[in-house]
């Protein structure tokens, strides 16, 4: 007979709330698992749907020589912000027959709009606010064909004439190459992301092989009817597919029930479409075939060294030592990262040399963690045996017995605390990378304050009218040519070069920021030195719009410096070597600074009081860095739940671990209860007998994260500092989870603690 | 004389510094119903062990049919106990999560019967030592003798030439006891089965056709009925 089918029976037949216990588990770290395994694709898909409505001009494949559209459709693209989300505006002018971009039924004409479902509520519920940037009747809906997410804010407006820049559309969708992450940092985020699936992998492993006693008694019974070592192994292994099977059947049902709210969890700030949310085939495979398999190779393993006797089952393997030779792998890893390190210039990360040192050097810190988790659990026994107290005394003998069994319940903790730890410490690089506002710039203007820029026959009076505005401040900028600039000459030495100027008063600016900034009633303020600075009383020429001098003008004799605060200079708002009052020199492209009274409500105003284009490019500073730090903070955010769901999906597989251990021990409990241990003396030994390894791993993964962090940082960045707060908090978080997690498990300890549990057994 | 179906030589076997056999020796004769007897800690339970091939000896040799048994496989030696041998132990050793028919059923499933097959017979063994009424019953939903008729049904169901049983009534009260003695003795007798007892009560050794003393790992007397 099949041995196999016998052990599917036994595994069906045999103790079913433990099989449905242990198929949620697998259950939801399936889910968690396909989740994961998804964000990746959705973000594929994302990029997919915006380039499928990208528009590929018809001027960009005449040199193709493919003819233009007999139906013509012109788009001219306008992105601004509503509310500190992005809003797009395509003004559309289309023939009849025309090409429609995805999501679109028809085009609207003059006086229409259509729009995203997201944006058609926000004209609902605040119509004073948009009908500006989205003018015209509503007559329909983009649908999701269309849209980059659920939330997104988007519109097709139509137009009589063409905009000035509308492009003729030769068709939609450039089908364009997803821009890979460099190599570090996709290394870096691989190793965290294994990090916190680890101790799915290991709850897996775990919900298994619960109840081992039971499964004890199961496997020395069919010994003795007469079922070979073999197959009591195969029995064991099919009952492990049993659960793995149906934790696969169950974890897809989970996925599929909760993949719609767990878009939100995603760091999209458009959001994410449930269809989107879908694993690739190969990932959907390994997990289909993965954790079956995992489930089994658990099974199997669990029983290895084992005697499984007609009389019982014992393990024959002695304990395991606990050696300091635990620790080499981890220091071999770190030491890879420190020699990267101290050789970065010669082998930077993308060369064999500097990928290897990274990736093997972290993967090795990775996995040499949980193989010093003995060490650093006998370390934390013995400090342990140190303190006073029965239970800490029972606590550190237990440890002692046998420190790699207290590893292993502590071990998937460790390497999450690791991971959000590396992960913590690599992420402010994509920040660092995009967000080019100077947070002290962003700090020191007040909330409300809009940067937009400026057109010809703008009703300034009209704009200042406008509900909730305070000040517009119009800021120009100019281009002055040195003496001895000549426009004929394509080769100007560096000191020749033209030198942009900003055109504002200076008061104006200082009665923006609230500061004394040195203002002292001149014309002209020097605001940086340059090599070869525009001298005082010299005269310079300022360059038109075709690049030729035109206008001339003398510097004054005496030019003051201001004392701009940091963040300032070279912002949006100043920029350049002179700061010349409008009174002297004319602005050209100025733009407006516009200070509100902080309220969404006033700032939407504001821009939909201006002209579409600059009602579009009308942004705070926040908003201006919101686009880089939006990817930040999802990053962050992701970082953040995957770090919780890890902690929880780890407390669970501790706290069913705990509980069988102490079910298995229920023999010596009872029997030192009855011996006249109080209970709570048991309890807190369980207690301690779980904090202190963990307290002694968590303290070494920590360091373990400092070193490979500052190796990682120092090969990949100029200026890096540590998260300390932030590994302080997980470390915490860590150690409460598995403190919670272990006291939950402390009612059993009374239970099966009864001096009458003797007779029963 | 008849062939001896088991034979024990000399045996010795330690556990650490603990000594439970020592120089133990014995012959069991086909269809004999034999009783070890013996105090707590003389190794009447580890020689029944030995004799029945789930432990190996340190030193001497156990033979069944001529052959030796010691020296086996631990794959050859489950087949005998799928086949050849049948075991009742003081708690009856079923699997908790089957039902009795199931549990009955299990050698003949292991050897490769069908299911329907090796249930059909496993109830009628179940009828036979009347506790059908549970087949369907896991061993936590019966009482301690149901449960050990049911493990007496599990050791013969696949026609044992020898049934090995561990104080098999020491679970059970006096009656209980008696009734699972009759209906072991009466299968086996019925089967030509051998029958090795280990047991500390002379009532029950009382069913054995030779009781056997152990002391201090190796046999102290001889009674024969």
């Amino acid at each position: 007979m099949s041995t196999w089918r016998l052990g599917l029976r036994l595994a069906l037949q045999a103790n079913r709330v433990r099989l449905v216990a242990t198929s949620v588990a697998v259950s939801f770290t399936v889910a968690f698992l396909l989740g994961a395994l998804g964000a990746l694709p959705a973000r594929q898909a994302k990029l997919d749907r915006l380039d499928a409505r990208s528009t590929v001009s018809v001027g960009s494949m005449a040199s193709k020589g493919l003819p233009a559209p007999a139906a013509k459709v012109l788009i001219q693209s306008y992105d601004g912000w509503y509310r500190d989300k992005p809003l797009t505006v395509r003004l559309v002018t289309a023939e009849p027959g025309s090409l429609l971009p995805p999501g679109l039924r028809r085009y609207p004409l003059l006086g229409e709009a259509v729009v995203s479902p997201a944006l058609a509520a926000a004209l609902r519920s605040h119509p004073d606010e948009l009908t500006g940037r989205v003018p015209g009747r509503v007559v329909g809906t983009i649908t999701e064909e269309g849209l980059a997410g659920p939330h997104e804010l988007y519109a097709y407006v139509g137009m009589a004439t063409p905009p000035e820049y509308a492009q003729q559309v030769q068709s939609f969708g450039s089908r364009h190459q997803s821009a890979k992450a460099p190599i570090e940092l996709r290394i870096a985020a691989w190793l965290g992301a294994l990090g916190l699936l680890l101790p799915v992998l290991v709850l897996v492993a775990t919900a298994t092989r619960l109840s081992a006693s039971s499964r004890d008694r199961r496997l020395s019974a069919l010994r003795l009817v007469g079922a070979t070592p073999r197959q009591a192994r195969a029995i064991s292994a099919a009952e492990g597919l049993v659960a793995g099977i149906a934790g696969v059947a169950g974890g897809l049902g989970v996925f599929w029930v909760l993949r719609g709210p767990a878009c939100a969890l995603l760091p999209f700030p458009e959001g994410v479409y449930a269809q989107d949310l879908v694993p690739g085939p190969l990932s959907v495979t390994a997990v289909l075939f993965g954790v079956p398999l995992l489930a089994v190779v658990s099974a199997v393993v669990s029983l290895r060294k084992v005697v499984l006797s007609p009389l019982g089952v014992r393990r024959s393997a002695r304990v395991k030592g606990a050696g300091w030779w635990r620790l080499v792998p981890v220091a071999t890893g770190l030491g890879m990262l420190v020699v990267l390190r101290l050789n970065h210039q010669a082998w930077p990360p993308g060369t064999p040399p500097g990928t290897t040192l990274l990736l093997g050097g972290g993967g090795l810190t990775l996995l040499g963690l949980a193989i010093a988790a003995p060490a650093m659990s006998r370390l934390g026994g013995r400090l342990l045996h140190r303190l006073p107290g029965v239970s800490s005394g029972l606590a550190a003998a237990r440890i002692d017995a046998d420190p790699s069994a207290s590893a292993r319940v502590v071990t998937g903790m460790v390497l999450v605390v690791f991971a959000a730890a590396w992960l913590l410490a690599f992420l402010p690089i994509l920040q660092a990378a995009r967000v080019n506002v100077d947070d002290s710039f962003l700090k020191m203007v007040p909330k409300g304050t809009l940067t937009a820029s400026s057109t010809p026959h703008l009703d300034l009076a009209g704009l200042r009218s406008v509900p909730g505005i305070r000040s517009v401040l119009p800021v120009g900028d100019d281009y002055l040519t040195p003496p001895g600039w000549t426009s004929d000459d394509g080769s100007r030495p560096a000191e020749l070069q033209s030198r942009s100027t900003t055109i504002a008063t200076c008061a104006g600016l200082a009665a923006l920021i609230h500061r004394d900034i040195g203002c002292t009633d001149a014309k002209v303020y020097r605001l940086q030195e340059l090599p070869g600075a525009l001298r005082a009383g010299t005269e310079v020429g300022v360059l038109n719009q075709a690049g030729a001098v035109g206008q001339r003008i003398r510097l004054p004799q005496d030019i003051p410096t201001l004392k701009l605060p940091l963040g300032l200079l070279n912002s949006s708002w100043v920029n350049g070597e002179l700061l010349i009052d409008p009174a002297v020199l004319p602005a050209r492209d100025s733009r407006l600074i516009i200070t509100t009274d902080g309220s969404p409500g006033a700032l939407e105003r504001v821009r939909d009081a201006l002209p579409l284009m600059s009602a579009m490019s009308a942004s705070t500073p926040a908003e201006q860095a919101s686009g880089a730090a939006r990817v930040y903070l999802g990053y962050l955010r992701a970082v953040r739940i995957g770090l919780v769901l890890a902690l929880l999906i780890g407390s669970a597989s501790l706290a069913v671990t705990t509980a069988d251990a102490v079910h298995e021990r229920r023999r010596s409990l009872a029997t030192l209860v009855a011996f006249g241990t109080p209970l709570r003396v048991l309890r807190r030994s369980v207690l301690l007998q779980m904090a202190a390894p963990l307290l002694t791993n968590v303290v070494g993964a920590l360091a373990a994260a400092a070193v490979a962090s500052a190796c990682y940082l120092g090969v990949t960045q100029d200026a890096w500092t540590l998260p300390w707060g932030g590994w302080g908090l997980t470390a915490l978080a860590a150690v409460l989870a598995v403190l919670l997690a272990t006291a939950a498990t402390l009612p059993l300890v009374s239970a099966v603690g009864r001096p009458e549990a003797l007779r029963a057994e | 004389m008849t062939e001896p179906l088991l034979t024990a030589r000399d045996l010795h076997l330690s556990f650490g510094e603990s000594s439970a056999l020592s120089g133990a020796s014995i012959d069991v004769a086909p269809g004999e119903v034999l009783a070890l007897l013996g105090p707590s800690g003389s190794g009447k339970s580890t020689l029944l062990h030995c004799l029945a091939g789930i432990l190996v000896p340190d030193r001497g040799e156990v033979r069944y049919r001529g052959s030796r048994l010691d020296s086996l496989s631990d794959d050859l030696r489950s087949e005998l106990r799928r086949g050849d041998f049948g075991f009742v132990f003081q708690f009856g050793s079923l699997v908790p999560e089957l039902t009795a028919v199931e549990n009955v059923a299990l050698p003949l499933r292991l050897s490769g019967h069908k299911r329907r097959t090796a249930e059909a017979r496993a109830l009628e063994w179940l009828e036979r030592l009347e506790v059908a009424d549970v087949a369907r019953k896991r061993a936590g939903e019966m009482s301690g003798g149901q449960g050990q008729r049911v493990a007496v049904a599990r050791a013969l169901v696949a026609g044992p030439r020898v049934v090995f049983a561990d104080e098999p009534t020491g679970a059970l009260d006096s009656l209980n006891g008696e009734l699972v003695m009759d209906l072991l003795i009466g299968a086996a007798r019925e089967q030509g089965a051998s029958i090795v007892l280990v047991t500390h009560e002379p009532r029950i050794a009382a069913y054995a056709d030779r009781e056997v003393v152990i002391r201090d790992g190796a046999l102290a007397a001889t009674v024969t009925a």
